[in-house]
């Protein structure tokens, strides 16, 4: 492994963003998001906090979340500077590099429907030079040197869960406080909540054919599991296919380059992303050879199922990082359990789990007030929407009335899911 | 790949030195030229902007001419062919003084003498006086010390009391930030002092905020303090400054309390800043230039030099009054500010326009009153404060001109427009207000397109105009590089330390630098003294002759009721006044033109972050999006200058012409305005 990396001295940098420019000048113009980029601790300038400045890019980490989540085998390092490169014509622009890495560093250019980030200006380091941007910082903040470093001290403050051994050294502030300033300015009602600029890449609205397509096979994995669709007449198991293949069309739609799509299996050894895809395939053509071999293949669609809606949480796992549990009222296994014990007519045990799933959405809501304010409305929807189906059960409404309910409310909960979802940002980096 | 040093001629206190490539005559990258030990790491977010902007699909390649209100390409022959026409004529009809000759600070160097030259070989024009940036703090210096200079800037590591007066390096002078903090690390203390909290104050170990335009009072009270602690420099004094006792008898005026409530700092705060600058040697006071653009700017500079000078913080390493440094200025025969204004001996220029009230006094110019203007190195139409009555200025003439590199909202008032060079065109000689270097801005690639020089196109004119070619060729290099590095080299001739050759290898210390101004302790003033009392600065401005606090003529702190909050347009990291923010590059992080405000004021007139917002006073109205500033004093709003009309947001806009207490400056930051919700008519 190379020694090349970053120095950054938090103490030097004033937010003037000649590293950006000199980034532009060594790559081009980035026209949707500059490679590198300054964020400031204190977006509002809240005059009570501390204001320092982050520059970042790719920090080219040893074991780099991008290169070993892509599902399509988009990245790779290079041996001689050891900077994590991406590869152009093998990226199908599904973005999910851009949800692993602590940095920030892929960028999806949706003019080219790909990703692109920064190369470590390789073939200036080849040539003997410091990247453009570490050679261009006026006040001398962003260095770059090739001195062997222990990396397991370099960046306290930017480690992430999944520490990836990044090839920066962050020097940190000396005086943490900001200035003494006369508080007596900034009182009154107008002072006490500065605005908090928040917000994620990732949504329900931005990212619809996704959750779909998620929602879809949850269902269809229960329904699977449930072996009612042994039951099916011709037009069932056309409308579950069908069902399935428009889940396959909506999976591909937010794809930079949806004709590279078959790339997506190609990292199953390490990207949930490929393995999801892998088991949805399965899972699917076993369905289908099932009506022609009946029986002899239930263990073998069921654990597929299971697999499937498991690699569907594992793979947005690194988008909860700001959760305090891991645990989801929305994730794919519950409702895809949900809608099994629903179909087997389990009642109690559908009961409890509907609960259970319950106060987890209420516990969650208590302890994220914050991101929920724009949410009470779903929030509310689904409290209803559960007692609404315990309500027409317990009546004994027709079993479709039942269904739909339970749909709808499934439907909420996996749509505030996604609205929960935050792809990391420098920003939520700097408040940990 | 060919490597050349230049040096960026921008109105800006850094002058970076740096290096550029050159591929097939193509310039390719920019990079830092150590050699400059003032801007060693490099040049700033603009400097590096310098590819993009030499060229961007948007540079006027050649001569256009308005032709029913669109601009169409022409030849030069007609363009030259037109421009004499009309020269000779207005001449012949109104006299020369017709015609205005109006040049800014857009790009620096000794050539741009060539201009006045041709000027005067017309048989005169009429021109502005004064100067839109710095004068007003030039001449209270120069009134108190005898000259602008001050120590280099490596020296202010040595400081260990630093105070940034309303200065904001890390956008204006970002290389200023590295000595700074090299002397924080040695246990210097920061100061900073402006209304706002800007980069530059977020490792300060105090901030203080006073209203602006009454920082003069809030010096005199820490003054007063100081003397009252007797922590002044007793020995200093006596040895070389003029008139403390009359300055120190006039303190006694001075209450503490109405100071603070008039500057809106705390007596606390007051007294602690007292002490630090009573007990804290060496003491460097860096003042910024946004303070002396007040109605009331040279007497604030004055009262903030005092100070320096009680403390006696003049004349010793890490010690200075770091205003501006002319000593590169090795060429300039007036280097004082005295070349701003309208002099006698200068016949053929009539003085009549000041700068500061550009719009108005084209308009009330008589005999002969004015026909046409020549414009070039600047963009009065957003630049001159008034912008509205500029503009009616500018459309009330019959013919205009304009040398641009671009279509400027000033080059869309043009008759023809010219298109002009950038520093990579045409070699010249550089000197800087802050960094103690001469330099040489290396031609390096030829003008794209049909661009030409202002030197060739004088050339051109001049022989269109037939002028005698005796007089040409004394007047006006030929148009070719060789002419241009003779040209140069008879300036470079006078130092035996400087020639072309030698500034090609990199920047070159001034002749007769003094790396501690004042070392020796001799000030050009008319005592031989430092002057806190002086006698010219009563004879020749009328003001009092003791450094004293006039409150603004506009924002009279808070009683100006129609119009209650105060507007502030400094200068932002991303352009050089109205230049560079035309590049992509910028705009990419700069996206749209914003108003900063306190919550406090939003929410009291009901306006929501990122809202539309129309900002107003008598002259003119700007629409525009608010964005709240937690850390802005209430009463204030912020809108930063350079701002294209075309892109909206140009503060000019609101700002009144009118000059400063001194030195011709333009007092365009004495403005107050009005904010309220937009709503689309």
């Amino acid at each position: 492994m190379s020694n090349n990396h970053f120095i950054f001295d938090k103490n030097k940098c004033v937010g003037c963003e000649a590293c950006v420019v000199a980034c532009v000048n060594e790559n081009g113009f980035q026209a949707h998001q500059q490679w590198r980029t300054i964020t400031s601790s204190n977006q509002a300038k809240n005059p009570r906090l501390p204001l320092f400045y982050l520059s970042m890019a790719c920090n080219h980490c040893e074991d780099a979340p991008c290169m070993n989540h892509c599902p399509a085998l988009a990245f790779r390092r290079s041996e001689e500077s050891g900077a994590v490169l991406h590869i152009s014509n093998n990226c199908i622009g599904c973005k999910y590099c851009t949800w692993q890495c602590p940095y920030d560093a892929p960028k999806y250019n949706p003019l080219l429907g790909v990703i692109e980030k920064c190369t470590f200006c390789e073939s200036r380091l080849l040539d003997g030079q410091k990247p453009s941007c570490a050679s261009s910082c006026p006040t001398g903040a962003l260095d770059f040197s090739t001195e062997e470093v222990d990396k397991s001290i370099v960046m306290p403050d930017l480690a992430v869960t999944n520490y990836p051994n990044p090839s920066i050294v962050i020097k940190e502030l000396e005086k943490e406080s900001g200035p003494r300033i006369d508080n007596s300015l900034f009182e009154g009602a107008a002072f006490e909540k500065p605005l908090k600029k928040e917000e994620s890449k990732i949504s329900a609205l931005k990212e619809w054919p996704l959750l779909i397509f998620t929602f879809i096979v949850s269902l269809l994995a229960g329904f699977s599991v449930s072996g009612r669709n042994d039951e099916l007449s011709l037009k069932g198991k056309i409308i579950f296919i069908g069902l399935g293949i428009i889940a396959a069309v909506l999976s591909t739609l937010h794809l930079g380059k949806k004709l590279r799509m078959w790339r997506s299996v190609l990292n199953v050894q390490r990207s949930w992303l490929s393995r999801e895809i892998l088991f949805f395939g399965i899972f699917l053509g076993l369905n289908v050879l099932q009506w022609f071999i009946p029986d002899t293949l239930k263990w073998i669609i069921h654990i597929t199922a299971g697999l499937l809606c498991i690699s569907i949480d594992m793979l947005y796992q690194p988008a909860q990082r700001n959760w305090q549990i891991k645990l989801h009222s929305g994730q794919s296994v519950l409702i895809a359990v949900s809608a099994l014990m629903l179909l087997q007519n389990f009642i109690v045990a559908f009961s409890i789990i509907m609960i259970a799933r319950l106060f987890l959405m209420i516990y969650r809501n208590h302890i994220h007030s914050n991101k929920f304010t724009k949410g009470n409305a779903g929030f509310l929807l689904r409290i209803l929407s559960i007692f609404f189906t315990f309500f027409l059960l317990q009546l004994g409404y027709p079993v479709w009335l039942v269904y739909v309910s339970f749909i709808i409310g499934e439907l909420i909960d996996r749509t505030m899911f996604y609205n929960e979802l935050s792809a990391p940002d420098i920003g939520s980096l700097i408040k940990k | 790949m060919q490597t050349f040093n230049t040096v960026c001629p921008r109105n800006c206190y850094s002058t970076c030195s740096f290096k550029v490539k050159i591929d097939s005559g193509r310039l390719v990258s920019i990079e830092a030229q150590p050699l400059n030990q003032s801007t060693p790491e490099g040049p700033c977010i603009k400097g590096l902007s310098y590819i993009e902007r030499n060229y961007s699909k948007d540079r006027v390649l050649y001569p256009l001419q308005k032709q029913n209100g669109k601009f169409e390409r022409i030849s030069w022959e007609v363009a030259l062919d037109t421009i004499s026409e009309k020269l000779k004529y207005y001449k012949q009809a109104f006299g020369s003084h017709s015609v205005l000759f109006y040049a800014a600070s857009g790009m620096s160097g000794l050539l741009n003498g060539v201009s006045s030259n041709f000027w005067r070989m017309y048989g005169g024009a009429t021109t502005v006086y004064g100067n839109l940036c710095w004068p007003a703090g030039l001449e209270a210096t120069r009134l108190t010390l005898g000259e602008n200079k001050h120590n280099i800037p490596t020296d202010l590591e040595n400081a260990k009391l630093i105070i940034l007066w309303g200065k904001n390096p890390a956008e204006s002078n970002i290389h200023q930030m590295v000595p700074i903090e090299k002397a924080q690390r040695s246990g210097a203390k920061l100061i900073v002092i402006d209304p706002r909290r800007t980069p530059s104050s977020e490792r300060a170990d105090l901030l203080l905020q006073p209203k602006p335009g009454t920082d003069g009072i809030l010096a005199l009270a820490v003054a007063k303090l100081i003397i009252k602690s007797k922590l002044h420099d007793t020995e200093f004094i006596q040895k070389h400054v003029l008139g403390f006792e009359e300055f120190s008898q006039s303190l006694d005026e001075i209450s503490l309390d109405v100071a603070s409530k008039e500057c809106g700092i705390p007596i606390h705060f007051i007294e602690e800043l007292a002490e630090l600058i009573g007990t804290i040697k060496p003491m460097t006071l860096i003042p910024g230039y946004g303070m002396q653009r007040y109605s009331n700017g040279g007497q604030t500079t004055r009262c903030l030099l005092a100070l320096s000078v009680i403390s006696g913080n003049i004349g010793i390493k890490g010690a200075c009054w770091h205003y501006a440094n002319l000593q590169s200025y090795v060429f300039d025969e007036v280097k004082e500010p005295q070349c701003y204004y309208p002099t006698e001996n200068d016949k053929p220029f009539r003085r009549s326009v000041p700068t500061a009230v550009l719009g108005e006094s084209m308009l009330e110019t008589k005999n002969p009153e004015l026909k046409m203007a020549w414009v070039e190195r600047g963009n009065p139409i957003t630049q001159n404060p008034d912008s509205n009555k500029t503009i009616e200025a500018f459309r009330k003439l019959d013919f205009v001109v304009v040398v641009e590199q671009f279509l400027t909202d000033t080059a869309l008032e043009a008759d023809i427009i010219l298109p002009a060079k950038t520093m990579f065109e045409q070699s010249d000689i550089v000197g800087s207000y802050w960094n103690p270097y001469v330099q040489l801005k290396q031609k390096v690639s030829e003008p794209p397109g049909e661009v030409k020089p202002e030197t060739e196109i004088y050339y051109h004119l001049a022989k269109k105009m037939e002028f005698p070619d005796d007089e040409i060729a004394r007047n006006i290099p030929e148009p070719d590089d060789k002419a241009i590095d003779k040209w140069l080299n008879s300036f470079l001739d006078q130092f035996d330390e400087l020639s072309l050759s030698k500034l090609k290898e990199g920047p070159v210390l001034a002749p007769g630098l003094e790396e501690i101004a004042f070392s020796n302790l001799k000030f050009n003033t008319p005592s031989g003294k430092i002057e806190l009392y002086s006698e010219e600065a009563n004879s020749i401005w009328g003001v009092n002759p003791l450094p004293t606090y006039e409150p603004l003529i506009e924002g009279q702190n808070g009683k100006n009721e129609k119009y209650p909050l105060s507007l502030m347009s400094p200068n932002t990291k991303n352009r050089i006044h109205s230049q560079f923010g035309n590049c992509d590059t910028i705009k990419a992080l700069d996206p749209v033109p914003v108003v900063l405000m306190s919550p406090k004021d939003a929410i009291g007139r009901e306006i929501t972050d990122n809202e539309k917002v129309k900002v107003f006073n008598d002259r003119g109205e700007i629409a525009i999006t608010v964005k709240y500033d937690y850390s802005l004093i209430p009463g204030n709003v912020v809108i930063v200058n350079g701002y294209w009309n075309q892109e909206g947001g140009n503060p000019n806009l609101l700002s009144k012409g009118r000059e400063t207490d001194m030195g011709h400056g333009t007092a365009f930051h004495d403005n107050m305005v009005e904010v309220e919700k937009f709503k689309q008519v």
